[in-house]
């Protein structure tokens, strides 16, 4: 499944990162990639998702969300 | 006496609190700018501290030295091309693993470093226990703590800086993050190839350092290196190590190196950081349940735009008051001093009524910009994008350009600026272009006179559809736009979302001065100049031919008044008429003059809106500022309209004048569309960089104006004579 379909207060874990692009390693670099873990705290339907790592809190948008393949 | 001065470079991410101990650093003592041929801020300070000068270089916030961004190259030239003594890097002790990343980078560049541990208090109280002296030996970085917003720790960095700088600090040494077997032999060899083939490029930059950079396919570097003869040689190597890699690895070497990072970094952490079992309950995560709750985050976020612009109005009232009758005084002064004359009149009718009506303005601006800053330093900011991506998307944006749109409603400029934010330039351009949409406060007078004439009784509700009807057309053009011009979806919405902060109160007041001060300047520049100038053509030709002699009428009017024996009621009334007479001189002399002349040139344009040429002049006068419309059409009017109470003289004026409420309408449309402020035109221009987005950004909101003006006029007529109205 992707980012965007994990609920609130769930923990998942990236698989994989689906774009090749520009964004992709802007993700990387905030530290977003195979293996690390993530703590959903706000998904809204349609809208962009709010999730933690280690203590960093940050905003994804929809369109990147549904990139993530998660766990 | 300064026997010395050195020079730091302060880095770090957003939200690190890096402004705050620039602020610290610096006080009062800061010049803020541009970086050369960019539109990144530039802050610049100084500080002595023991007998030695600092100057202190407040680099933009950053998460990583790559070169894709603007504020990442600016940054990343200072400290390899200026040579900064020292570079100082803030990082956010409770956030430490994105944090680091950065210092990562800062030390593979091999330069003194010192970081500056901040937010240790926040650490804390989250429950981690770091050994800070440990991370620095590991690091080989001293390490000192800070906490900004409490000023603790700012004298120690300056003491560490210095020793930093005279070599007398025992823990910096220079380590190297290690990328693994493979990656560290492409190193290695692409390293031997750049010292043997291009020495000069060897010797400017760290080697390894370059090395490393052009594994990661580093645009800059390999331009710079492509310029060096026998650099093609180094980056035919660069090519080849990197394919190897990816062929060793499936993936990229920039992948590899940036998870490698990261490694070092959990490496290092695990050794140093431990959580204890009492961490204080993260007030962050509750207030967020609250402000970002699908029922309430929205309603609750619209309270607190309304409570922003209530607080604009309401306090900036009284030092309003004080200024405009500080304007009427100098105006009074002036008017009893200077010799009768043309300076006199290009003073008092072009600079003081110019300048003094928009500078009047000023504790509105200030006050918003207070409103906004505390919302942007408590972090609510964030929370607000993350509300508004949704309603953003609709326009073809995402979450973060809303504060723009925000900030559109009190001052389209500093609006505009503010769109430096958003790192895509198609999403800066959209959002700069779609932003004098946002209805900017100098256009209310226009709205209250109008309204308060034509619909007396609804005009609260009348004002607030105009507002709505910016936003609809806002809507609207986003998605003309990102369905033509801008195609492509706007970029993906990635925002850190830093924890609630208590901003400092020394902050706000460096805020509230730097814009004050950059207001104040814009107005002494660019709107005294064109003041004068529509003076000026409103005051020339001077020998134009009047349907009456007003000099004579006049004086027979004063010869009247100082007849002994006049009663109060007569002499009051003889005054009115000299009044009227000097208003009905004072509207022909401005209808013959040139921008009268332009005015009715103009006319046929505007004619099928319902606008004679007196509105027409009024909106051109708009140009420089869209509080003069007013004055210009109590001017044209013959009514005066300085006073806001005494508005009714106008009001009956206007309604003489034989405009309908349909008109009114079309007219209030058309001011809320047609064109910015000059200032505004010009903060396009460069904000854009080109001069054809701003000639865009007039053109098409003209046209728009026109249509969507004749439109209300054609329906709204239609309808009104349907009624019979």
């Amino acid at each position: 499944m992707y980012l965007s379909d994990v609920k609130n207060g769930a923990i998942a874990t990236v698989r994989h990162i689906d774009s090749g692009c520009e964004m992709y390693r802007r993700i990387l670099e905030l530290g977003i990639f195979p293996g690390t873990r993530l703590k959903i705290l706000q998904n809204v339907p349609e809208g962009p998702v709010i999730f933690e790592k280690n203590g960093s809190k940050m905003i994804l948008g929809r369109g990147m969300a549904q990139k993530i393949r998660v766990e | 006496m300064a026997s010395k001065h050195i020079t730091m470079a302060l880095a770090g991410n957003p939200n690190a609190g890096k402004t705050t101990i620039f602020n610290q650093l610096t006080g009062a003592r800061q010049k803020v700018g541009n970086w050369a041929g960019v539109t990144v801020e530039k802050k610049e300070g100084v500080r002595e501290h023991k007998g030695i000068q600092f100057t202190v270089v407040d680099l933009p916030g950053i998460y990583s030295l790559t070169a894709y961004s603007m504020e990442e190259v600016v940054s990343r030239d200072f400290i390899l091309k200026e040579h900064p003594d020292v570079v100082v890097a803030v990082l956010d002790a409770s956030n430490l693993e994105r944090n680091l990343y950065l210092a990562c980078q800062l030390i593979e560049l091999n330069i003194r470093l010192v970081f500056a541990m901040n937010m240790v208090d926040m650490a804390k109280d989250k429950g981690l226990l770091i050994d800070y002296e440990q991370l620095a030996r590991l690091l080989g970085v001293p390490i000192v703590q800070t906490v900004g917003t409490k000023g603790i720790g700012i004298e120690e960095l300056l003491d560490k800086v210095r020793e930093v700088v005279e070599g007398a600090d025992s823990v910096s040494r220079h380590i190297h993050i290690n990328y693994g077997p493979e990656i560290e032999e492409e190193i290695q060899t692409i390293k031997g190839v750049l010292k043997g083939k291009t020495p000069e490029f060897a010797a400017r930059y760290y080697p390894r350092w370059s090395a490393i950079k052009l594994l990661e396919n580093d645009p800059l570097v390999i331009k710079e290196l492509a310029s060096c003869p026998k650099g093609d040689m180094v980056l035919k190597q660069a090519e080849a190590s990197r394919t190897h890699i990816k062929e060793l690895f499936e993936d990229e070497a920039d992948v590899i190196i940036t998870e490698a990072r990261y490694g070092f970094i959990s490496g290092a952490l695990k050794e140093t950081v431990k959580l204890s079992a009492v961490a204080k309950r993260d007030m962050s995560y509750e207030i967020d349940r609250v402000l970002t709750n699908r029922l309430l985050g929205l309603p609750i976020l619209l309270f607190f735009m309304y409570l922003l612009f209530q607080t604009t109005f309401i306090l900036g009232e009284y030092p309003k008051s004080w200024i405009e009758a500080g304007v009427a005084f100098i105006a009074g002064v002036m008017g009893h001093v200077l010799p009768d004359g043309l300076a006199k009149e290009m003073i008092i009718d072009g600079v003081i009524n110019g300048v003094g009506g928009v500078v009047v303005f000023l504790p509105n601006i200030v006050i918003l910009f207070m409103g906004i800053s505390l919302l942007e330093d408590t972090g609510y900011m964030a929370r607000a994008a993350f509300l508004m991506d949704r309603v953003m998307h609709l326009l073809g944006l995402h979450g973060k350009s809303f504060i723009p749109f925000v900030m559109g409603f009190g001052c389209n400029v500093s609006a505009i600026m503010a769109a430096r934010t958003l790192e895509s330039r198609r999403d800066r351009i959209l959002t700069i272009l779609l932003n004098p949409l946002m209805s900017c406060s100098a256009r209310l007078p226009v709205y209250v006179l109008v309204a308060g004439t034509f619909f007396p009784k609804h005009a609260g509700n009348i004002i607030f559809s105009i507002y709505l009807l910016g936003v609809g057309i806002a809507v609207l053009m986003g998605r003309i736009f990102s369905k033509t011009i801008f195609r492509g979806e706007a970029t993906p919405f990635v925002m850190e979302l830093p924890p609630y902060r208590m901003p400092t109160f020394k902050g706000l007041i460096i805020h509230a001065w730097d814009k004050a001060k950059a207001y104040l300047q814009k107005m002494g520049g660019v709107v005294l100049v064109f003041s004068v100038i529509i003076w000026f053509l409103g005051a020339f030709p001077k020998d134009v031919p009047l349907s009456m002699d007003y000099e004579a009428a006049k004086a027979t009017l004063e010869e009247r008044l100082a007849q002994s024996g006049l009663s109060e009621e007569d002499s009051r009334a003889v005054k009115e008429e000299i009044a009227n007479i000097e208003q009905k001189e004072a509207a022909e002399r401005l209808q013959a003059s040139y921008i009268g002349r332009i005015g009715q040139a103009i006319e046929p344009v505007i004619r099928p809106l319902g606008f004679d040429w007196k509105l027409g002049v009024s909106l051109l006068t708009g140009f420089v500022a869209k509080e003069v419309v007013v004055s210009t059409m109590g001017v044209l009017y013959q009514a005066k309209a300085n006073e806001e109470e005494d508005l009714s003289g106008l009001q009956a004026a206007l309604k003489k004048s034989g405009m309908t409420p349909v008109t009114a309408l079309a007219f209030m449309a058309f001011v809320l569309i047609y064109v910015p402020c000059m200032v505004t035109i010009v903060t396009i221009w460069r904000e854009t960089g080109s001069l054809g987005w701003a000639g865009f950004a007039i053109s098409y909101l003209i046209v728009l104006a026109w249509i969507v003006a004749f439109g209300i006029q054609k329906i709204g007529g239609g309808i009104y004579g349907f009624v019979g109205g």
